[in-house]
């Protein structure tokens, strides 16, 4: 067997003892020279290469997609669409194995984690780390379902059994409760029939465990909500339920499995926050946001899922305290709003304030200076630090009539500097949150109609898309030359920002009141602006993405690092890196088809 | 040493055994076979073959997938400081196959094939040690020496300079990938890959 093989590494650190052995037995070993094209587009390969030494350029037509170093393999991609779609050739003298196609073709057939990794698509790549991480989605608990909770799969015995053989089975699998089928009838013994019904009525073990089954189950559908789980269950003082799929048996739900569910989840902070009387309470709320985010992300919770309750609590406490501060008057004339990432739904933490009032025109409201001042100092006490461009209600510039919204929104769009383009994507963003929602709406629908049809105009909008240069080199998977020892890359300029602006200007143009990205792209896809599959891969890379500076941030506020963007490849394991390549692979794409849309290269 | 047109007649003409006539033809195909022997010491008159491994080179391509990975069965104590080296215990070897069955296997692998090592002359005067009581004449098959091949190399632009000739050197020099050594299968495949780098015209003689 090769030793040198190096089996730690993706995919092969998915394959078992013997499936390893039985693949380094097949592998040859191949030299290849500088220049030379190691797969043709359209090839059918007969085999797959794993670099040990020397690198292959990855080419798309003339473009270097990626160049592959050691431990790097190919060509994947042939292994679902039936032929290699890039040229690979040699960059700097190859030594590599050499698996024969059919060999892996077994592997992925017999070893599902293995084969995950082989879907080059993007999103499938993403479900098998989610997969591998034994992820349980996260939803509000109003929506979450009885499947969404662990449902247990008791042992099933014929009516006839006896009780010790029964017994004797729940203790092999670890049940505390078994099922027992008597002709059409399913019947359920718990632990607790064992002890009343067997041990203190004194009742031979070798009787059969059908009499002393429980025939009437109380049950719930698999699709049902697990708040109805939760209510029957108290209900009829039971311990578990069973659990029904379209008439059959599937398992037994227990009332500890469901209360651990229960407990883990998000909705406990959101009823808080919900609930708080006083600024203390709702700040006691705010403070559980970043210990709930660690939880949730420790526990692999889905990216899309953390933003999205983040988002939700933010806006929940920004609702709450104005309910708290403002005068009813106010209440009743003004809009707040809040915009960029936190308009988004997009942040993952604790993010700098944006936020605004928009007031009715005509009504006056001496307070808006003191709430505005009280608003902020609150939020700056909850741990949201204050605005370094100052977008807050207590700057006047953003808590004013809407007449002033509109005028400076037309002088935005006509005098569009650095500034204004700045100001017009950060109230693109904007969401109402608290108070009138129809004041924001006058302002939106007012740019719309502003800008509509000006053509010039949206292209000047998009045009921040190639500030930042994607950090993905023609001689380097990653660019990584940021930060003080120029090891790390800027994830939020170099890929984050280019989707969120990117999906924000087509949003712009058509007019959309959306201000989630994701949900953004969902609605361009619908409009045909955005192919399916691309949207997919798009919505998978972004969320990536952002996962990955969640990690990031996370990891700095533990070490008490200041935060930055920065990431560095080589804290990343190798199917990150593949996941970060892959997904900066896209945003290129993007970035191109962003530049086409609207005519960038005419500028 | 015997010009190459006349050592096949002479061997075959000494060989003992007629069915071991294809050693003594022409190879029957452009393959070589890269070989490493483990043995108890260094002098080839005391010491023993504990292993022996053999891999073919087609072209471009080291063809591990068809390797001879043979383990010697051992009655003799090992000794210590063999078993330091090898990680090879008289335990180990007692799984092994006994020697002169070894040898028939090795045999019909290499065939009349060129082979390649580093170091090479030594396996072959342990391998015809025991070859040639049983043959009655040694193997005669081309032998590739790899730190020839590598001192030519490097000492092509600069005749006179040292030549650090160690395995380790070599190693680094052509950028070989790391591998436990002492392992004669790892052994015979660096000696492949040395000798495909050092044919391949893609080297370049690092200066200095």
């Amino acid at each position: 067997m090769p030793k040198a093989f190096d089996f730690a590494n993706p995919p092969f650190d998915r394959l078992t003892a013997p499936e390893l052995e039985r693949f380094a037995a097949c592998l040859d070993v191949a030299f290849f020279q500088k220049g030379e094209t190691i797969l043709r587009p359209g090839d059918q390969p007969s085999a797959f290469y794993v670099l040990i030494k020397g690198a292959v350029q990855e080419l798309a037509g003339d473009q270097v997609i990626a160049i592959l170093g050691p431990n790097d393999c190919f060509d994947s991609g042939f292994l679902i669409e039936r032929g290699t779609r890039h040229a690979f050739v040699v960059q700097e003298e190859v030594i590599c194995y050499v698996a024969p196609i059919d060999d892996i073709v077994d592997l992925i057939a017999n070893n599902k984690t293995f084969a995950e990794f082989f879907y080059r698509d993007i999103s499938i790549k993403l479900d098998a780390l989610v997969a591998r991480q034994e992820v349980r989605a996260l939803q509000p608990v109003t929506m979450a379902t009885v499947r969404d909770a662990y449902v247990r799969r008791p042992p099933l015995v014929p009516a006839a059994t006896s009780i010790f053989a029964a017994a004797s089975r729940m203790r092999a699998e670890q049940a505390s409760s078994i099922l027992v089928q008597d002709g059409e009838r399913t019947g359920i013994v718990t632990d607790h029939d064992l002890r009343e019904k067997v041990i203190l009525e004194r009742r031979d073990l070798d009787q059969p465990i059908g009499p002393i089954a429980t025939y009437e189950l109380i049950g719930i559908e698999a699709g049902d909500l697990l708040v109805e789980a939760l209510l029957r269950l108290t209900r009829h003082g039971l311990h578990r339920l069973v659990v029904y799929q379209d008439g059959a048996i599937q398992g037994v739900l227990d009332q500890i499995d469901l209360l651990s569910f229960l407990s883990t989840q998000s909705h406990i902070v959101l009823i808080q926050a919900e609930r708080a009387g006083s600024i203390a309470e709702l700040r006691r709320a705010s403070e559980q946001l970043l210990v709930l985010v660690e939880v949730l992300h420790g526990h692999g919770t889905k990216i899309s899922y953390i933003t999205r309750l983040v988002g939700e609590l933010t806006r929940r406490i920004a609702a709450k305290l104005f309910q708290l501060l403002a005068s009813p008057a106010l209440q009743a004339n003004a809009c707040l709003m809040v915009m960029g990432s936190e308009g988004r739904g997009d942040q993952i933490l604790k993010t700098d304030q944006d936020n605004g009032l928009i007031l009715r025109d005509g009504v006056d409201l001496p307070e808006v200076e003191q709430f505005g001042a009280a608003f902020t100092e609150a939020l700056i006490s909850f741990g949201y630090p204050r605005c370094p461009g100052n977008i807050m209600v207590s700057n006047p510039v953003w808590a004013k009539p809407l007449a002033a919204y509109q005028a400076d929104l037309l002088r935005w769009l006509t005098q569009p500097d650095e500034t204004a383009l700045m100001n017009l994507a950060i109230f693109l963003d904007a969401a109402p949150v608290a108070g009138d929602a129809s004041l924001l709406q006058a302002a939106k629908a007012h740019l719309a109609a502003l800008a509509s049809g000006n053509r010039a105009c949206f292209a000047r909008f998009a045009r921040p898309i190639d500030s930042f240069d994607t950090p993905l080199g023609i001689f380097s998977h990653l660019i990584a030359s940021q930060g003080a020892d120029r090891d790390a890359l800027d994830l939020k300029r170099g890929g984050i920002f280019p989707i969120v602006h990117g999906v924000r200007a087509l949003a712009f143009e058509q007019g959309l009141s959306e201000t989630n990205t994701v949900e953004r792209i969902k609605q361009l896809t619908e409009q045909r602006l955005i192919e399916p599959a691309f949207a997919t891969d798009l919505t998978e890379a972004y969320s990536f993405m952002l996962g990955l500076r969640l990690q990031t941030r996370l990891d700095q506020m533990r070490l008490e690092q200041p935060p930055d963007n920065l990431i560095r490849p080589q804290d990343l394991n190798r199917f990150e890196r593949d996941l970060l390549k892959d997904s900066l692979v896209i945003v290129n794409k993007f970035k191109e088809r962003i530049r086409y849309h609207f005519n960038l290269k005419m500028l | 040493m015997l010009p190459r047109a006349l050592a096949r007649p002479l061997a075959r003409w000494r060989l003992k055994e007629p069915r071991f006539a294809y050693l003594f033809e022409p190879p029957p195909d452009d393959d070589l076979v890269s070989l490493d022997c483990e043995t108890t010491g260094l002098d080839v008159a005391s010491a023993e073959i504990l292993s022996i491994a053999a891999i073919k080179i087609r072209a471009r391509r080291i063809l591990t997938s068809q390797r001879l990975s043979l383990l010697i069965r051992r009655s003799a104590p090992t000794h210590r400081a063999t078993v330091l080296v090898h990680h090879l215990r008289a335990v180990d070897s007692a799984g092994g196959i006994e020697l002169d069955e070894a040898l028939e296997q090795l045999l019909a692998f290499i065939g009349a094939r060129p082979l390649v090592g580093y170091y090479l002359s030594f396996d072959l005067r342990m391998l015809n040690k025991f070859l040639r009581p049983k043959l009655g004449t040694g193997l005669i098959n081309r032998a590739i020496e790899v730190s020839e091949l590598y001192y030519d190399a490097k000492t092509h632009r600069l005749p006179d300079r040292h030549v650090d000739l160690s395995f380790a050197s070599l190693s680094r020099d052509l950028d070989l990938p790391e591998l436990p050594a002492h392992d004669p299968f790892n052994d015979a495949l660096l000696a492949a890959m040395a000798y495909l780098r050092l044919t391949g015209g893609g080297w370049r003689v690092p200066d200095g």
